[in-house]
């Protein structure tokens, strides 16, 4: 060493001024040594410039699949909440990543079906939007939201100002947004709920369900919830907070915590920072009772065609709770969206079964909608129907709100029979297998469950078919399919050969291709010639097996 | 009376000995470590940051979307980052997450006293730090039966030099200490001057200037010795 090094390294990267740069030179002309030591110092700085382009190769997708979880866990986890709930979170976040290292470690464990009593359906964080008019979400694309569409905690929506829009939650609450307004989904999950009014006006029907919080946030209140109707408007001067059932507790600005009790209206003002309590106006009135109208309606229709069928989590939606848990499947997009509503959801009821209707609990205008936007027929009828005196002591299926009339009709739909409804299989008994964390298990297990009846089969037929479509997305993205292949070769194995099992048994051919498994991927291959000798993918088959 | 730098420059020309002088100056003036002329990752446009400063409000409100877009933005300089620091290692995907991890426990702490970018390679220097010691304390090299997971470029005869020398760099770097290494690359690799390593690092910045120059001696020689055991080999 010479003592020189720094000025050496500098002298190499011209960065000395031109004085020392002089200096430099002329000492190098003098030092053997130190042209010695320069020679290194170019060699490195020659290395450190090839090595600087090197670029590591990251599997991105993977990686991005972890850290979507983690934000969600963690998001889920923080902000606005006491210790206790805090530390109690992020413990079932490590308890979820134990469980899915040891699902990564022990694959083949998942498939196996559980007893139905021991599988709680998985939470679902999504949220769905039903009857949008000139609703957007801020931050993406300019479209409107369509109907069906799922929302997860951390979107934002927007309404024109003559637009609407009603938002049933993952907790089973349902929310009506009003014109002109702005709402932040801040978390929607379904067991906790946060949500933040920009501005505008909002209506909340909430759920009874047991959950760590449900709060609303607008101009600095916030409005705890218990199980409540009642509505949040926010304009640039002043907060009103409304009330028909059960009550709210609103935090003020000021520090001050109060309640709000049904038939009251609270208002606060921005400027004043005073609080006054006022009567609900016809206007609040008209909007709680639309929203309770909407909530009934569909609390209804999705007790009756999922939870009867599947047999989890009423508010869930029914494609979620079908196939496993939402974190594991990719979002739908505008299009999934738009195909799912134009999808032939039509059911030809026979005249002479009018049980299988869906009786629609609310006003003759209101129509239910299920998640992709499928419209379910029915009649209006009356709040207490005559016809069903018996069924008043039927017990409780699942309620997922306090409100819910749900479960006579699902038994009526579950039991043609005229025997005591007491009596009657409960949906969940009858089931032999609940829908396990596996998707092509819960899938194919709505198609076996609900083969007697008719929306049900057409449920289980578009589900089997978004499945399909989610195993041809995995393989072409070229992500790990592995989760498919169980619930392809139930589809495959189909007694009817139709195109569905024919599609099933050629993806799972070309997953295993994915996978770098010749063998089994010509093993499925020489099946399908065998099943289909004349079909669509022969060529491929052929192709692949080098006939 | 003391002189300026510059006078007593221009008189120590053609002297041996000017040791005194340049460390006199190099403890007082910004100049004395300016900024490399070869910058490999640009500096963010004000739109950029501005962008990245947005996008911290709407997180700092628990807004999910905004911390995704926040990954998507800065993934590949982080990977990047990462990879500079402590080379090609089993690892990285563990530590890009543990990145982001970190960085969203930090976000609300950040006050926008610095750049953004710099708030973010100071996540980086400390989960690459906490997994360079990890390694040391392991004793056993973290390089050893790696897949080929490093792209050089598409150009088949630089590609095999970068290779060559990547691997020659981070054999050299390992010589170093953790903290020597972390500033060494980021003035070096990732073109960051010593005032914004110092914020990264969170050291003062003579600190970095001195760590800068150990590390340039460590780096130097520790190359040298591997280039002449390859040679004789």
């Amino acid at each position: 060493m010479t003592g020189h090094d720094v000025q050496l390294w500098a002298y190499a990267a011209k960065e000395l001024e031109l004085g020392d740069h002089r200096y430099v030179e002329a000492h190098l002309e003098d030092c053997p040594e130190c042209t010695e030591q320069l020679a290194s110092v170019q060699v490195a700085k020659e290395a450190l410039e090839l090595a600087r382009d090197a670029r590591p190769r990251v599997a991105w997708a993977h990686v991005d699949e972890r850290i979507g979880a983690m934000v969600e866990k963690r998001l889920a986890a923080q902000a606005r909440r006491p210790m206790f709930f805090r530390l109690g979170v992020v413990g079932l976040g490590f308890a979820a990543a134990a469980a899915a290292v040891l699902t990564l470690a022990f694959p083949r464990q998942e498939l196996m079906p559980l007893p139905a009593t021991e599988q709680p359906a998985p939470p679902s964080s999504w949220a769905r939007v039903d009857r949008a008019q000139g609703l957007t979400r801020v931050g993406g694309t300019s479209s409107e939201i369509l109907d069906g569409t799922e929302l997860r905690g951390g979107d934002v929506l927007r309404t024109s100002s003559v637009g609407k829009a009603y938002v049933h939650l993952p907790d089973g609450s349902h929310l009506r947004v009003g014109g002109a307004s702005q709402l932040a989904l801040t978390r929607s999950e379904a067991d906790d709920v946060a949500l933040t009014l920009e501005r505008g006006s909002l209506a909340v029907r909430a759920s009874h369900q047991a959950r760590k919080a449900f709060v609303v946030h607008s101009g600095g209140l916030s409005v705890n919830v218990i199980g409540t109707v009642f509505s949040v408007s926010n304009d640039a001067e002043q907060v009103e907070v409304s009330v028909t059932e059960g009550r709210v507790r609103v935090e003020l600005p000021t520090g001050e915590s109060t309640f709000v009790e049904p038939g009251q209206r609270l208002r606060f003002d921005s400027k004043t920072q005073r609080s006054k309590r006022l009567k609900l106006s016809p206007a609040n009135e008209r909007e709680l009772a639309e929203i309770t109208a909407v909530a009934d309606a569909t609390t209804s229709v999705e007790q009756r065609t999922v939870v009867a069928a599947v047999g989890g989590t009423p508010s869930a939606p029914p494609m979620l709770t079908a196939q496993g848990t939402p974190r594991s499947l990719p979002r739908l997009t505008a299009v999934e969206a738009r195909a799912r509503q134009v999808s032939p959801p039509v059911v030809e009821q026979p005249k002479e079964q009018p049980k299988t209707e869906v009786i629609v609990e609310g006003p003759a205008e209101v129509w239910p909608t299920l998640g992709g936007g499928e419209i379910v027929r029915g009649v209006p009828a009356p709040r207490e129907p005559v016809s069903q005196p018996a069924q008043v002591e039927v017990p409780p299926v699942s309620q997922p709100t306090e409100w819910a009339e749900a479960p006579k009709p699902s038994v009526e739909e579950w039991a043609p029979l005229p025997v005591p409804v007491a009596q009657a299989p409960a949906p969940a008994a009858a089931a032999p297998v609940t829908p396990s964390g596996v998707e092509g298990r819960a899938t194919t297990s709505v198609a076996r469950l609900t083969d007697e009846s008719g929306p049900s089969k057409v449920m289980a037929y578009d589900l089997e078919m978004i499945f399909l479509q989610r195993a041809e997305d995995s393989i072409v993205k070229g992500s790990n399919c592995d989760r498919f292949l169980l619930g392809l070769e139930d589809i495959a194995l189909d007694a009817e050969r139709n195109a569905r099992s024919e599609q099933a048994r050629v993806l799972r051919a070309r997953c295993f291709d994915t996978q770098m498994r010749p063998r089994q991927a010509m093993n499925e291959y020489r099946k399908y010639l065998e099943a289909y000798p004349r079909g669509r993918f022969s060529a491929e088959a052929h192709q692949a097996l080098g006939e | 009376m003391v002189q300026p730098a510059a006078a007593k420059t221009r008189e120590s020309i053609g002297t041996e000995r000017r040791q005194p002088t340049v460390a006199w100056r190099s403890a007082l003036s910004a100049d004395a470590l300016p900024l490399p002329r070869l910058v490999p990752t640009p500096p963010p446009t004000g739109q950029a940051e501005a962008r990245l400063l947005r996008l911290v409000d709407r997180i700092k409100k628990d807004d999910v979307l905004a911390f995704e877009e926040l990954y998507r933005l800065t993934r590949d300089d982080v990977a990047r980052t990462l990879f500079h620091l402590v080379g090609h290692r089993p690892d990285l995907e563990d530590m890009i997450q543990d990145t982001y991890l970190r960085l969203l426990k930090a976000v609300p702490s950040f006050r926008g006293e610095s750049q953004f970018r710099t708030f973010l390679y100071r996540v980086c220097a400390n989960v690459a730090l906490m997994n360079l010691r990890w390694w040391r304390r392991r004793r056993e090299d973290p390089t050893a039966d790696l897949p080929d997971g490093i792209d050089f470029g598409e150009d088949p005869e630089r590609a095999a030099q970068a290779a060559q020398a990547s691997r020659l760099v981070h054999r050299a770097l390992e010589k170093l200490t953790a903290k020597k290494r972390i500033v060494f690359v980021y003035h070096e690799l990732c073109g960051m001057g010593p005032e914004e390593i110092a914020q990264a690092v969170g050291v003062s910045y003579n600190t970095v200037r001195s760590r800068l120059h150990h590390a340039r001696l460590e780096f130097t020689e520790a190359l040298r010795a591997l280039t002449r055991a390859e040679v004789e080999s």
